[in-house]
């Protein structure tokens, strides 16, 4: 693909995020995608079949960028929870600093059930496996809940649902991050040393 | 038994000298069958009141004389199979003393309505969130009913002050997800055990200890398996 081809992807999955966070996706018309972006119909259909491909270009984008992100800071520290600690802020920060592709993620993909299932285990898998990695600082790794990290997952990601819904006018995601790490650390460290993270002050940036 | 449109009572055509409000109710049955039904199929977003109607059998007329709209009609499926569930939930609770088994039965009381009725379950806890700011603001204020009665269980914590103060908020997420996950990757409550020992164990272990915790899980499966 070259460059040219790979701006005008961009440019119309950029502005659908941005309509559908203006009214929602399901009244966004390929129409507005093209005015928005100043394309043409013609350039659109060239590149996307449909509305539902852009939107699962744009989800695909939005996912590897917070995936990049979230990931170069956990593997930035070498012990975990240090390691997840680094990540959830950087998650956190990704979230207040983008809420129109969180937004788009969580309510238009997500519960819409238009992210497709593989897609679904490629995201979440990631972050699952960040919070597992705990298990081999646990002091008994086997009594911890095989179902630990996708519960700690599931509970971050509904509390981003109602931050997107919210856009983000009321909740600081930042600031939510030691509650986070209190509950991803407890299964795997106990009390004491989840309890300790919500101590901890934010790195400075 | 839940019972599909398709099995609804259906009125009679012609004369048949029942009143308006029984025909209203018949109506909203099989209209309440058919949201349900097709929602968990097609996704909210993708079933229309066209769909809707001819799956019910119900005349267009007829729906708009009793919802404005697919929302509306979405929300009175979604506050009945709260209303529904809640009751069940009530008696549940209330054959316990205590607040862990209390919490334990609760949690097997939930993954058994989903397990015995995926669709409505997915309803409830899944299309809700992609049926418009209304819809999601209902689901919130349902969650947020529960975290009075989770929160009752610091009480039982000797550090309680110290717990995390959206804990309560955390642990339903976490548990709500597993069952989210279930219904959307399986299309079904697969093993409702393993998951109930699971959850009982991840939520209630930050009120109780882990050690207790698991012996709670431990005893809930044991008595869910003499019951049979």
């Amino acid at each position: 693909m070259s460059d040219g081809q790979v701006a005008e992807r961009t440019a119309y999955t950029e502005a659908l995020i941005e309509l559908s966070f203006e009214s929602d996706y399901q009244s966004v018309t390929v129409d507005e995608i093209v005015a928005r972006a100043g394309g043409s119909r013609e350039d659109f259909e060239r590149t996307f079949p449909s509305k539902q491909a852009c939107a699962v270009a744009a989800i695909e984008g939005v996912m590897a960028k917070n995936l990049r992100v979230v990931q170069a800071a956990f593997d930035s520290e070498e012990r975990w929870p240090d390691s997840l600690r680094a990540g959830a802020y950087a998650m956190a920060r990704y979230v207040a600093d983008n809420p129109k592709e969180i937004r788009f993620g969580m309510l238009d993909m997500l519960w819409a059930g238009e992210m497709t299932g593989a897609l679904r285990d490629q995201f979440f898998g990631k972050f699952i496996a960040m919070v597992e990695a705990g298990r081999d600082f646990a002091p008994d790794p086997e009594a911890v809940p095989a179902l630990a990290a996708e519960s700690v997952v599931g509970s971050i990601t509904q509390a981003l649902g109602r931050f997107s819904l919210e856009r983000g006018e009321e909740r600081d995601p930042v600031a939510a991050v030691p509650e986070m790490m209190y509950l991803a650390v407890r299964p795997y460290l106990g009390e004491e040393a989840a309890r300790r993270e919500l101590t901890i002050p934010p790195p400075s940036d | 038994m839940k019972r599909g449109p398709d099995e609804a009572p259906v009125i009679p055509l012609g004369r048949h000298g029942l009143s308006p409000d029984v025909v209203a109710t018949h109506q909203r049955e099989r209209l309440f069958e058919a949201t349900v039904d097709l929602v968990a199929k097609r996704g909210y977003r993708n079933t229309s009141v066209d769909h809707i109607v001819k799956a019910a059998r119900v005349g267009y007329v007829a729906f708009y004389d009793l919802y404005a709209g697919k929302e509306e009609c979405f929300l009175a499926a979604f506050d009945r199979i709260v209303e529904e569930a809640t009751e069940e939930l009530n008696q549940a609770v209330a054959g316990e003393e205590e607040w862990p088994q209390q919490m334990a039965a609760a949690l097997a009381c939930l993954l058994d309505l989903a397990a015995a009725d995926p669709k409505r379950a997915r309803v409830a806890l899944i299309e809700v969130q992609a049926a418009g700011p209304d819809a999601y603001a209902r689901y919130e204020q349902v969650f947020d009913r529960a975290v009075p009665k989770l929160r009752e269980g610091r009480a039982l914590s000797e550090e309680a002050a110290q717990l995390s103060k959206t804990l309560e908020e955390a642990v339903l997420g976490g548990v709500v997800w597993l069952v989210h996950q279930q219904l959307v990757v399986k299309g079904e409550l697969a093993d409702t055990e393993a998951l109930l020992g699971q959850s009982i164990q991840i939520a209630l272990s930050p009120y109780l200890g882990d050690a207790k915790a698991k012996a709670l899980a431990k005893g809930t499966l044991r008595g869910r398996a003499r019951k049979g």
